[in-house]
């Protein structure tokens, strides 16, 4: 009787196991139905070697597949970066090569600068009333030339 | 140039030497994140994701006190586990089962992609040479040659479930090759197993 017990735990382990190999290779293979699904993700939850075996499938599965072996591209990553990144390090090279005074300008210089350069096509208040005057004076001298020039003629 | 001096010039405003930290670090990225995704179509597009990533977070770098390489990596990490959650959440609609069964393996599965999978890639090409001949076989025609079970199925007279069980038990058998003490130089387990495909 006992050696009856030991045949029908064995062919009962046996059957459990390979159940759950199909339901491991279905996951991997992406063919189980949802019912089918359903009992892996108990079987999943309840037992960590399931767990283990079926992320041993996953990986290998992941990893023997062609993306995961394609070679480098870096020529494409490279058309996708425009521009260097806005670095610390890249702002103080950009100043260091536009320096033409003879001194290292600073990130603080700069940033000093940032508004006037962008506004560049306008003259600080300053000097526009500084010409403003002359031109206003050019203007007087040539008025005054011409009353002299006119009075003259006429006497 | 290694990674941290190719780093350096590009911070320096040297946009070029990228190309060199992309050549050191692209196979350890893709194989991270390929292990990651469940979608692998995906790979391609997260790699290249990845390393533009990296490149607009170059300030974060810390020169001199991380290593390069460590540091794209965990960039592409975090690459990757973002679009591994986006993909489990379009899962969740249309098989909610996978999403379940791939969100419960994400602590185990992160654990491994940590511990690195390097050896196992670079293991693998002793552990296939060791697998039964019509598991060699059928791995090589299914995941080199991209031939879908069913066309193996057709081409070698057999049946679509002799092709599953026979990709099954070949990964099993690798899974148990790669083990460390394997002799395969491995990341896990105990000793090599040969029984890919038998009985299948």
């Amino acid at each position: 009787m006992a050696e009856i017990a030991d045949l029908i735990r064995e062919k009962t382990a046996r059957m459990e196991r390979d159940r759950r190999d199909y339901l491991l290779s279905g996951y991997v293979g992406e063919t189980l139905t949802d019912a089918e699904g359903r009992e892996l993700a108990d079987h999943i939850a309840r037992d960590a070697t399931t767990r283990a075996r079926l992320l041993d499938q996953l990986i290998l599965h992941r990893l023997l597949h062609e993306s995961a072996r394609l070679p480098a591209d870096s020529g494409r990553v490279l058309q996708a970066l425009s521009e260097p990144p806005d670095t610390a390090d890249a702002v103080m090279s950009r100043l260091r090569a536009k320096s033409a005074i003879g001194r290292e300008e600073t990130i603080t210089d700069s940033f000093h600068r940032r508004p006037a350069a962008k506004a560049s096509h306008k003259l600080p208040t300053v000097e526009r009333s500084r010409w403003a005057w002359i031109a206003w004076g050019i203007v007087a001298v040539a008025v005054i030339l011409a009353v002299v020039y006119i009075a003259r003629r006429m006497l | 140039m290694t990674v941290d001096e190719a780093l350096a010039a590009v911070r320096a405003g040297d946009h070029a030497a990228f190309r060199h930290a992309i050549g050191a670090c692209e196979a350890e990225v893709r194989v991270l994140l390929a292990a990651m995704l469940p979608d692998r179509t995906r790979v391609d597009a997260c790699v290249h994701e990845a390393f533009v990533t990296a490149y607009h977070r170059l300030d974060g770098f810390r020169a001199g006190r991380e290593d390069g390489k460590a540091w794209i990596v965990s960039v592409a990490r975090a690459v990757g586990m973002a679009a591994r959650r986006a993909a489990i959440r379009v899962e969740q609609a249309k098989r909610p089962h996978r999403a379940e069964i791939e969100a419960s393996l994400d602590d185990e599965l992160m654990a491994r992609v940590d511990r690195g999978l390097g050896k196992t890639m670079a293991g693998l090409p002793t552990c296939l040479a060791q697998l039964h001949e019509a598991a060699r076989e059928v791995v090589v025609e299914h995941y080199w040659r991209g031939t879908v079970p069913a066309d193996i199925a057709q081409l070698r007279e057999r049946s679509n479930a002799w092709v599953r069980v026979t990709l099954f038990r070949a990964r099993e058998a690798l899974a148990a090759c790669l083990e460390p003490g394997a002799g395969s130089g491995g990341d896990r387990g105990s000793h090599p197993r040969k029984d890919g495909a038998h009985g299948a």
